[in-house]
């Protein structure tokens, strides 16, 4: 299956990658999970905000489908 | 011992005097300024009129040597609002003020003629003098003059031409560490307050000023540090807003659908990457400007920058979150150095940037400029300056442009432009902007960071459980901050760690001898939270005012597709407790 992971605040792919705009599609086997792709992007033990589909994601076992948007941030906040 | 500074404008040669703290004794910030305004000013007054006041007092912790403390609360009737109003800005005037033992300056009636006056306040006393010369100058060109005449050692409170126009949607500069004038008590034409009393400029002298003395100055410095520490140790107070600044929020409230896109019609921006922080911290490096710098000595957060031109010159601060929100996804425009400019014309002109984006979003809305269009963007800013009659509509806020031009959908509470996060997207901002006194107000309460950025927990943004009682906490406990004159993003180091509140509690004791435990916080925000309900219940104000505009209940938000889902009846219980 491909998702789309999208990086802000600073957060890098781990490894190259064709596209280079904070936005990269990646291929995944099935029942991949939100902690699986944290682990591949290395970032795993790190404080993430993370974000599927638009909604807030608090659940790291959470499976991923085919079309997912995934947005990954740090800590942060403003206003 | 503190004093209060009392200017009777009224008088032929306005009249300066000093009094004690007497019944303010305890109080700083936002709790003085509300005590005073709630207790002296008559509800039903004008709020250009000769009864209301102008109130202007640092922190609690304002001229000490303890970190981020440097917060200044001015209050006032507001004309936007019609209620009470306190509005905070960083900069130096707070330190200033409080290192020279002033509580407050409360500047009072009104001069009968058109004359323009400056105060100068320094170790030797306060004198007011009239000074013509300085009429409808901009912020930035009254500066200029300041410098020459009195050095580089002062701080500088003023009003632009807004508030010398005494327009609603005027703000009051305080002036950065380089005395540039872009800190702003933006809300709510508090600047219109301060024209209305003939008051161009306040220019406190900083030199032979030192930090007040703590009663226990070993146990203030242990709290400091601690502080401190816990402010560096926290990834968004140690990293993320010194790395990007507040406007890192763009990316993360349009990724979960709550950014307010063409006049709230939508919760995403297409061009909203191009105008985020991230984008705008590598603009200000490659420029030659930074992205990381300190609004007030003091500061260790350091959330704001210096945003230079496409030629390396010095253009304005870096714009905040909201501002960029306001003039960018707001209004459909997505250029960076256009959204500068506007923030620039705003802090010259002296005016709130998101009362005036959202007043222009609903121009757009209006149809009389097209989404998108920057340029009549900012021409519509300058035509402020000038004062002609269009500039004044949309100098006046949001409510009173979208009556101009017979628009509907209007975002506001109690007339005040809503900031940058729909409340249909996040249920628990939607609850603070409806119910605090301020009218919509985001850091009256901010639950963005429970809602959405998990500091203090998690309470789902798109359903309405929970959030009142959200809502609830985080208005007592900003109004007990916005007291101390500390920043109020010390509260997400201190949502999550626990010995950063203690720390603070600490610094306050030991300043002051007291013995202030948690419940006493709790109980100090309650105080200032009545004070303030209780003027806005006599100026009139019924729980009807504590409601969103209808839209916001009737039409879904993409891609959400939620309305405001918070009970009327459950609104009217932010207060119960």
């Amino acid at each position: 299956m491909r998702i789309k992971v999208k990086l802000f605040g600073g957060l890098k792919l781990p490894f190259k990658h064709q596209e280079n705009v904070g936005e990269y599609w990646i291929t995944l086997e099935k029942d991949y999970t939100i902690e699986n792709l944290i682990n591949l992007l290395s970032l795993s033990g790190k404080p993430l905000i993370i974000v599927v589909n638009g909604f807030i994601c608090n659940d790291l076992q959470k499976k991923l489908e085919d079309g997912d948007f995934v947005s990954l941030f740090p800590p942060i906040a403003g206003g | 011992m503190k004093k209060i500074i009392r200017i009777n404008m009224s008088k032929d040669v306005p009249e300066v005097v000093e009094e004690a703290m007497g019944r303010y004794e305890g109080l700083g910030g936002r709790g003085l300024t509300s005590g005073i305004v709630s207790s002296e000013v008559e509800p039903l007054c004008h709020p250009l009129g000769e009864e209301n006041k102008f109130v202007i007092a640092p922190g609690l912790l304002g001229g000490t040597a303890s970190a981020m403390s440097g917060r200044l609360s001015v209050g006032c009737k507001s004309p936007l609002t019609g209620g009470i109003k306190e509005s905070n800005a960083g900069g130096q005037p707070g330190q200033a003020l409080a290192r020279l033992g002033i509580g407050a300056v409360v500047i009072e009636g009104k001069p009968r003629g058109g004359d323009l006056y400056k105060i100068e306040v320094s170790k030797s006393g306060v004198r007011v003098v009239k000074d013509n010369s300085l009429k409808m100058l901009t912020n930035y060109e009254l500066i200029e003059r300041l410098r020459k005449d009195y050095g580089d050692k002062i701080a500088v409170m003023s009003v632009g031409p807004a508030g010398e126009m005494r327009l609603s949607g005027a703000s009051v500069a305080c002036t950065d560490m380089e005395l540039r004038p872009t800190r702003h008590c933006g809300r709510g034409g508090v600047g219109a307050v301060m024209g209305s009393k003939g008051v161009k400029a306040i220019i406190i002298d900083e030199s032979e000023t030192k930090a007040l003395e703590p009663r226990d100055p070993e146990g203030f410095r242990d709290a400091n540090r601690r502080f401190v520490l816990g402010l560096q140790r926290h990834p968004v107070t140690g990293q993320g807003l010194p790395a990007y600044g507040t406007n890192v929020l763009t990316n993360i409230i349009n990724e979960v659908g709550a950014y307010p896109t063409y006049n709230f019609r939508e919760g995403q921006f297409a061009g909203a990457r191009r105008i985020s922080g991230e984008v705008e911290a590598e603009i200000e490096k490659e420029r030659g400007g930074n992205p990381t710098h300190g609004c007030h000595r003091g500061c260790v957060i350091r959330c704001s920058g210096i945003y230079h031109d496409k030629d390396g010159h010095y253009l304005t601060k870096q714009p905040e979150y909201e501002t960029v929100w306001a003039f960018g996804g707001n209004c459909g425009i997505d250029d960076l150095d256009k959204i500068a400019m506007m923030d620039f014309l705003c802090d010259d002109i002296g005016l709130d940037t998101i009362e005036m984006g959202v007043a222009i979003g609903v121009l757009m809305e209006a149809g009389l400029i097209k989404w998108g269009d920057a340029d009549s963007a900012i021409s519509l800013l300058k035509e402020i300056r000038v004062g002609n009659p269009m500039g004044r509509i949309i100098g006046n806020g949001a409510e009173y442009t979208g009556r101009a031009f017979g628009v509907d959908k209007v975002p506001v509470v109690k007339g005040q432009g809503l900031p940058a996060y729909d409340p249909r997207a996040v249920q628990g901002i939607g609850v603070t902007y409806a119910t605090s006194p301020m009218g919509a107000d985001h850091t009256a309460g901010y639950s963005i960071a429970t809602n959405v950025l998990k500091s203090g927990g998690f309470v789902d943004p798109l359903k309405p459980e929970g959030q009142i009682e959200l809502s609830r906490s985080l208005q007592i406990a900003t109004a007990f901050i916005d007291s101390t004159g500390m920043c109020l993003f010390v509260a997400m180091a201190m949502m999550d760690q626990p010995e950063t509140y203690q720390a603070l509690l600490d610094l306050i004791n030991s300043f002051y001898g007291w013995n202030m435990k948690e419940s006493d916080v709790v109980e100090y925000g309650k105080r200032i939270l009545k004070m303030e309900r209780d003027f806005n219940i006599r100026a009139g104000f019924t729980s009807k005012k504590d409601r969103l505009p209808m839209f916001f209940y009737k039409d879904p938000l993409p891609p959400h597709n939620k309305v405001f889902m918070v009970k009327d009846e459950d609104l009217d219980k932010v207060f119960d407790w």
